[in-house]
């Protein structure tokens, strides 16, 4: 009877102390850093626009060179309010330039991430981030001699300058050409890149900038860059491949007018800044309509509010329980539009195939139509 | 009540072992329902008097439940399968995902582990004692430690449980999702079990009073009873604490490591509720009041007295009474809403399976219990109730 002898023991000595102090067992090893972490240092800050900036990075001493390809995005983390935030922001430099890598961000006045690269990032600061992931890539060939058509819309110039450069450096036979829509001429990003580009590659690049408002003398496009612009502006729509990338709207117009004049889909490549990898999320910085197509009730869901949180606020009975991701309670079927959702959760390959989405943790990155409630 | 003189005129074990006996003569006087204290009362002296939770050694816990065998493998419970398809689906590895790189300092009020507004400073003023902030910071610091290593206990008791009742339950199908939760529940032992020994670097013992409980569902030999104190108690318990925990913690590895755990959680409790909904809704009057009765008592106990006793001893014995300091943390901002995150959640999943009849409530509403009933269940949870913990 050992705890009978204790308990006797006990009213005669003091007890032990009530905790131990604990070193790491060996059990665990020697933590590293986690795999896909690593620290960049800010090498220079550029104001492209008033409100977005290019971010020159390089890895701190010590790490590895921070690869990556032309089409790419960097996630970058954030730690704010006792959360670690994540955003994507793709590459607007070029590997095959030789530059520097950089990223370039515009400020969006709820973006948690963006205004923190903004506000408070200085030259010569660290950012934390992932290692280059994406897939609106290229793969090039010296020998290729093909005609390249890309579409841009705003901060969608991005990863797009860095393909065209990439293309045209790598593929001395190959043509470009890139149309790129801003709301207006202040918010042209890489204007002057891109006009010493064509000035370099010259005929092989064709640059046509359009401006929702156009102010007097404007030598470019005047209108918003739709799909009818678009082919307009092309003429001749042969192309090899297609680059798309912008807001939603702008894309879906796009490549339905280019689906429209016989351009095969696997020639069209699009880039929604709307992915979800692995414990990666960019939750979009931007309101967005909610539909719920069975009530036909239609909400506005908040940069930053899931659908769960946008439906509950305006009245929509919807079926939930952890608002983790963790019980699939808040299954919703999606018919259009796009959404982000937080990783990891419960859903199955087969129900995310199938359209479904946990409203809990996904977040409208355009309209969006749930079939359901 | 104890003369604090006559106990002051005692050595300090003795009067230690003075105060044991009568809180355990407290818990059971406090169990008005003797069937009940018959069933607890083994596990009560075990864990109270014996302290066998407290001795260092490891503690054998005879279990003498019947392990079911269906070899016709129907396909009997499909909702229950398909929360099976999903934990197979989203098991995660605490090695890999977390990043144990992260520098963890406890006292760091940047990234505290816990806010400091879990000092009872009122509560302790009222007494005398006054912590500087330095003292408040490591005060949060090991009641963070003292807090985690219970949930460290409380898996651990989890695991042994989870596997148990994947012996004894009915459903082939339930079978198969217990066999997920084992694995769960051990990748929870081991991520606070790493996170208390590589980052913060103190294991407290386990509370005399969750010693009890665990002692208690270990021992029962009736399965569902198992499930009960399990899955919808304890895992209650733990999903509410978890998610209060995760509102208000800074410290980004911790935070991560709970977002993971959460989720695991509510499916633990969405499987109870699923299996003793139907389980229960097959038993006769007597039995369901038998299970009433019980969760009524394991309830007011798990309400009563999780009161961090370990901390007391540690800081404040011999500046306060152990009455005194259990006053001042039932009164403190922290646990109060410890306890009412904790029975937001419980009481409306004892609602759904069926065993808060009105014979029942009138015992919950005598302890002020009643106030969560009504309220939503495991598969209907507002947002509010997880997120605002």
């Amino acid at each position: 009877m050992p705890s009978a002898t204790a308990f006797i023991r006990g009213w005669f000595s003091e007890p032990a102390p009530t905790f131990e102090i604990r070193k790491p067992s060996a059990r665990w090893g020697t933590p590293q850093p986690h795999q896909s972490r690593r620290q960049l240092r800010v090498v220079e800050v550029v104001q492209e626009t008033p409100n977005t900036r290019t971010f020159v990075l390089e890895p701190v001493a010590g790490t590895a060179p921070l690869t990556y390809r032309a089409g790419q995005h960097l996630t970058v983390l954030v730690d704010a309010g006792g959360t670690t935030h994540r955003r994507c922001y793709s590459f607007s430099s070029s590997p095959a330039a030789g530059q520097r890598p950089a990223i370039t961000v515009k400020r969006m006045p709820d973006g948690v991430v963006s205004r923190h690269l903004h506000d408070h990032v200085r030259t010569g600061d660290t950012l934390v981030a992932t290692d280059a992931t994406g897939h609106f890539t290229i793969a090039t060939d010296p020998a290729a001699a093909r005609k390249v058509v890309m579409v841009a819309g705003g901060v969608g110039i991005t990863p797009l300058i860095s393909l065209a450069e990439t293309v045209l450096r790598e593929e001395p036979q190959s043509q470009v050409v890139l149309l790129c829509g801003n709301r207006s001429e202040a918010e042209i990003i890489f204007r002057q890149r891109l006009a010493r580009l064509e000035a370099e590659f010259a005929p092989r690049l064709v640059v046509r900038h359009a401006v929702d408002v156009a102010s007097p003398g404007w030598p470019g496009l005047a209108g918003p860059l739709d799909g009818t612009r678009v082919l307009e502006t092309l003429g001749d729509t042969r192309a090899d491949a297609c680059y798309v990338c912008g807001p939603e709207p702008m894309m879906e117009s796009v490549c339905a007018a280019l689906a429209g004049a016989g351009i095969g889909r696997e020639c069209v490549h699009t880039e929604r800044f709307a992915y979800a990898t692995a414990n990666t999320t960019r939750i979009p910085d931007h309101t967005a309509e909610v539909t719920f197509a069975a009530s036909g009730k239609r909400v506005t869901a908040r940069a930053g509010q899931t659908i769960l949180q946008a439906g509950l606020e305006a009245g929509i009975d919807l079926p939930y329980s952890c608002t983790m991701g963790g019980c699939g309670a808040c299954k919703v079927k999606k018919v259009a539009g796009t959404v982000v959702t937080s990783e990891p959760n419960c859903l199955s390959d087969r129900e995310r195939e199938e359209g479904y989405v946990l409203a809990c943790c996904s977040y409208a990155d355009s309209d969006v139509t749930i079939d359901h409630h | 009540m104890l003369p604090d003189r006559a106990l002051a005129s005692m050595p300090s074990p003795a009067a230690r072992r003075v105060r044991d006996v009568f809180d355990a003569m407290k818990v059971a006087t406090r169990v008005e329902n003797k069937k009940v204290l018959v069933d607890l009362a083994p596990s009560v002296a075990r864990g109270l008097l014996l302290k066998e939770g407290k001795q260092g050694e490891p503690v054998p816990m005879r279990a003498s439940h019947e392990a079911y065998f269906d070899f016709r493998y129907q396909g009997d419970y499909p909702e229950m399968y398909e929360l099976y398809r999903r934990a197979v689906q989203n098991q995660w590895d605490g090695d890999r995902q977390l990043d144990w790189s992260t520098d963890v300092d406890p006292q760091n009020p940047e990234k505290p582990v816990f806010p400091i507004e879990l000092v009872p400073m009122e509560g302790l003023a009222a007494h005398g004692i006054h912590l500087d902030h330095a003292e408040q910071m490591r005060f949060v610091s090991d009641f963070s430690c003292w807090l985690l290593s219970q949930f460290m206990h409380g898996e651990q008791g989890a695991l042994f449980a989870s596997a148990q009742v994947t012996e004894c339950v009915r459903w082939t199908d339930g079978k198969f999702y217990g066999a997920t939760q084992v694995m769960d529940e051990a990748r929870h032992l081991e991520v606070f079990l790493r996170y208390l020994e590589s980052k913060l670097g103190k294991l407290y013992q386990v509370n005399d009073n969750l010693f009890t409980i665990l002692d208690a569902l270990m021992r029962d030999s009736r399965w569902d009873m198992k499930f009960l104190g399990m899955q919808i108690m304890v895992e209650g318990l733990a999903l509410g604490a978890f998610s209060m925990m995760y509102q208000s913690t800074r410290e980004p590895l911790l935070k991560e490591m709970l977002r993971y755990v959460i989720q695991d959680e509510a499916r633990h409790v969405h499987y109870g509720v699923l299996a003793l909904k139907r389980h229960f809704a097959e038993l006769s009057p007597r039995e369901l009041r038998e299970r009433e009765d019980w969760t009524f008592e394991v309830a007011c106990l798990m309400r009563d007295r999780f009161l961090a006793h370990e901390i007391y001893d540690e800081w404040f014995a011999g500046h306060m009474t152990r009455p005194q300091w259990d006053q001042v943390m039932s009164n403190s901002p922290f646990l109060t809403q410890f306890r009412q995150t904790m029975f937001k959640r419980l009481v409306p999943n004892l609602e759904y399976i069926g065993i808060f009849s009105p014979r029942i409530r009138a015992h919950y509403d005598k302890v002020g219990l009643t106030q969560y009933a009504g309220g939503r269940n495991a598969s209907e949870l507002t947002a509010e109730d997880l997120l605002a913990a």
